[in-house]
């Protein structure tokens, strides 16, 4: 269990490393690239995570998009420390656009990590038809 | 910058991303055991995120006033 725990706290930082991990490497490559890719024009249009002052909607400061906004972008683990070191510029023209890139990768990280809980230790283990292409991996 | 060339980078925006996310989507759900299969529910997946960006748009232009 606690590898598993571990593998699934890998895949929220770094995307792809589930698939890798358990052996499919063609998807974990995939998904890697595609993620930091929307990622990194996220960034390039100055997208950036804010959390959120409150957590709490019914606050008077409450904004219910930033609060479900940043529990998707959440998600990705690594690209959530990037964008908290790097500085933000949310009054650049795409800034908003650039934080929705962000969520997409993020989102995507999501079910990329849903996927590898599913396929490979949840109940779609032992399905005839979600085989995965998997390569040996080293013992 | 104008009006126009801020809605065209919004609009390539959309559509990279719906084409982005429902590769990456079926990359998770499908393995690659045909690619047929594959390529068929990627395509599936893609028109189904440009019906539902359609719906979006038609409501805002027709209840936006």
């Amino acid at each position: 269990m606690a590898k598993r725990i571990s593998v699934m706290l890998g895949a929220w930082l770094i995307p792809g490393l589930g698939f890798w991990v358990n052996g499919a490497r063609k998807q974990a490559i995939i998904l890697f690239i595609l993620i930091e890719l929307l990622f990194a024009v996220g960034l390039c249009l100055s997208g950036t995570i804010v959390i959120p002052s409150t957590f709490n909607p019914m606050a008077s400061e409450a904004n219910i998009v930033a609060i479900l906004s940043f529990i998707v972008q959440f998600f990705n683990g690594g690209g959530l420390i990037i964008s908290q070191v790097l500085p933000a510029n949310e009054t650049a023209s795409f800034s908003d656009l650039g934080s929705f890139w962000l969520m997409v990768s993020s989102g995507l990280n999501y079910f990329a990590m849903l996927s590898v809980w599913d396929h490979f230790y949840g109940a779609k283990r032992n399905s005839q038809n979600c085989e995965f292409e998997q390569e040996e991996v080293e013992k | 910058m104008t009006h126009m060339m801020a809605g065209l980078v919004y609009l390539v925006s959309m559509i990279v991303l719906s084409v982005a996310f429902a590769f990456g989507y079926s990359v998770c759900k499908n393995p690659f055991v045909s690619n047929r299969i594959f390529l068929k529910k990627f395509a599936f997946r893609t028109a189904k995120l440009w019906g539902f960006l359609l719906i979006i748009v038609l409501f805002v232009h027709f209840f936006s006033k």
